[in-house]
């Protein structure tokens, strides 16, 4: 048999049916022959109607105005706030984070584009230094009157508008080649003339590439290179007096002969006390000239150091009849 | 007896239903809708809370908190459960809140404030007792329910937290689990030691019941 402490939990949740089967019968049995606790379940019985009589509180007039009042203002700024959504989610320190990231990874691609654009394409210093020998120069007393001739090679070179590919310091090499040979006699004076013009082609080249400009700056950074490279290439200045009796007549003849050599830039004019005939040739070729020449007149000066030239020889006969 | 008696089944079903459009109406963006929710619950959240406080000006100010609260947090709020439900659960923690509030700056170890300190939920708040044809009754049954709010604040606050979602409210012990976030066998044995203490007290400040 239980007692009356063994129910007492048990009887406040008697009558609302959660008690198991056999928590109920232990309830039964002792409320069976157990007043007090009869008494105990009357007065569980009418406590909980006192609770359950309680009034529902009354709501103040202005209750629901004040709450609306305020979701509306949050409904209005929520409105307003386009990042509202993010509010919590994002917090200001990480959404600062993530914006820079976002732009220094954009900054970066965007400089190292045209960087990885100039890299592979841009000559190397050699190439520049090609460039610079091969311009084309007139000779020295000719250079005002043909100073536009060696121009109209530059169209040779493969113009962006002109060709889709970007000009390489391979192309730029391969065609300043061939403008180099026909104009091997360069004077020192038409250097300064000539590395503008090298520029110039060289800018035109690269404008194909983007950065034509960047790469003339650089270059104009450097200019205590661009004098010293044309040296090696300039033509020997060689000079031959020969006793003629006819010193026009023999000009004739001289400018055959060269002629005849394929020396270029052939040109006559009066010097000295008779006449003077200039030309461009080869070394080799001036000496196949040089015997012919002794066969117009005796040699009465020369100067120049004709054996020792390997390059071009820009030779000058003077025709005198003393 | 019948334990529960303030609602019925079909009326909160019904509820339930037309909560969830109004909350769906306020997620895309309708404020007004919100007024709907108020207006429907307004009422029952301000009794639990004047219930658990004991004091009605606290409860009201509680009540409008948890509403607020309950707007911001809309987004979070999930179907599977009655809003009604889940709105009781932030009126609970709010009063919670606030209970824990008062004890620290009252330097009380527990229980709500006193109907001295607070006013109260019989006074201004309850209305429907009154009555005008029988002025002794109804000074009589205002005796009656202060007798019963004292003893249901000298009750410890988690047996109060359980006896009035089931006798004031008359919530169903899962819809009590819900709400309290604890097992269903604590919810049956803080109810039971609620009843007691109540049924006690009662007994004690009334004589007989």
């Amino acid at each position: 048999m239980k007692t009356c402490s063994d129910i007492e939990n048990l009887l406040p949740l008697y009558e609302e049916g959660v008690l198991s089967d056999a928590e109920k019968r232990l309830v039964e049995e002792h409320l069976a022959h157990c007043d007090a606790c009869f008494r105990e379940l009357a007065d569980l019985r009418k406590a909980a109607a006192l609770v359950r009589g309680l009034p529902e509180a009354a709501l103040p007039p202005w209750f629901e105005q004040k709450i609306m009042a305020q979701v509306r203002r949050e409904a209005e700024s929520r409105a307003k706030n386009w990042f509202w959504p993010l509010r919590f989610k994002i917090p200001v320190s990480i959404a600062a984070t993530l914006v820079i990231a976002v732009l220094a990874v954009f900054i970066y691609r965007a400089g190292e584009e045209p960087v990885q654009s100039v890299l592979p394409g841009a000559p190397p210093p050699a190439a520049l230094e090609t460039m610079r020998q091969t311009v084309p120069a007139p000779p020295p007393e000719s250079a005002k009157k043909e100073a536009p001739a060696p121009r109209k090679k530059a169209p040779a070179l493969p113009r962006p508008e002109e060709g889709s590919k970007a000009v390489s310091a391979e192309n730029l090499a391969d065609v300043a080649a061939p403008a180099a040979a026909p104009a091997p006699a360069a004077i020192p004076e038409a250097v300064e003339t000539g590395k503008d013009k090298a520029l110039d082609i060289f800018s035109a080249g690269q404008k194909g590439i983007g950065s034509g400009e960047k790469r003339s700056e650089m270059r104009e950074r450097s200019p205590d290179r661009v004098p010293a490279a044309p040296a090696a290439v300039l033509p020997s200045p060689v000079r031959l007096t020969l006793r003629v009796e006819n010193p026009a007549a023999a000009a004739a003849d001289v400018e055959k002969i060269f002629r005849q050599a394929g020396a270029r830039n052939i040109t006559q004019r009066p010097g000295g006390e008779g006449m003077a005939v200039s030309a461009d040739l080869s070394a080799e070729k001036w000496k196949t000239v040089r015997a012919a020449l002794g066969k117009i007149g005796p040699a009465v000066e020369s100067s120049g150091a004709a054996d020792e030239a390997s390059g071009g020889i820009a030779a000058t006969v003077v025709l005198t009849s003393r | 007896m019948r334990w529960l008696s303030k609602r019925e089944e079909g009326e909160k079903k019904t509820s339930a239903d037309d909560d969830a459009a109004y909350v769906a109406a306020c997620r895309k963006g309708d404020p007004e809708a919100f007024a709907v929710l108020v207006r429907r619950h307004s009422s029952k959240m301000l009794t639990v809370a004047c219930r658990l406080l004991g004091d009605y000006d606290e409860a009201c100010d509680v009540t409008q908190e948890a509403f607020l609260a309950a707007y911001r947090s809309l987004g979070s709020f999930r179907a599977d459960a009655a809003f009604s439900t889940w709105l009781y659960r932030i009126v609970v923690n709010c009063a919670k809140n606030r209970l824990k509030k008062i004890r620290i700056l009252s330097g009380r170890e527990s229980g709500p404030p006193d109907e001295a300190e607070g006013g109260g939920c019989a006074g201004l708040a309850c209305s429907a007792f009154s009555d005008a044809n029988d002025p002794e009754r109804a000074l009589e049954e205002r005796e009656i329910n202060a007798q019963v709010e004292k003893c249901l604040a000298a009750l410890e606050e988690d047996q109060r937290e359980v006896l009035v979602l089931r006798d004031v409210r008359g919530f169903s012990y899962g819809e009590i689990r819900e709400v309290l976030k604890i097992p269903e066998g604590t919810v049956k044995s803080r109810l039971a030691r609620a009843r007691l203490a109540m049924k006690d007290c009662l007994k004690k400040a009334m004589g007989t019941l």
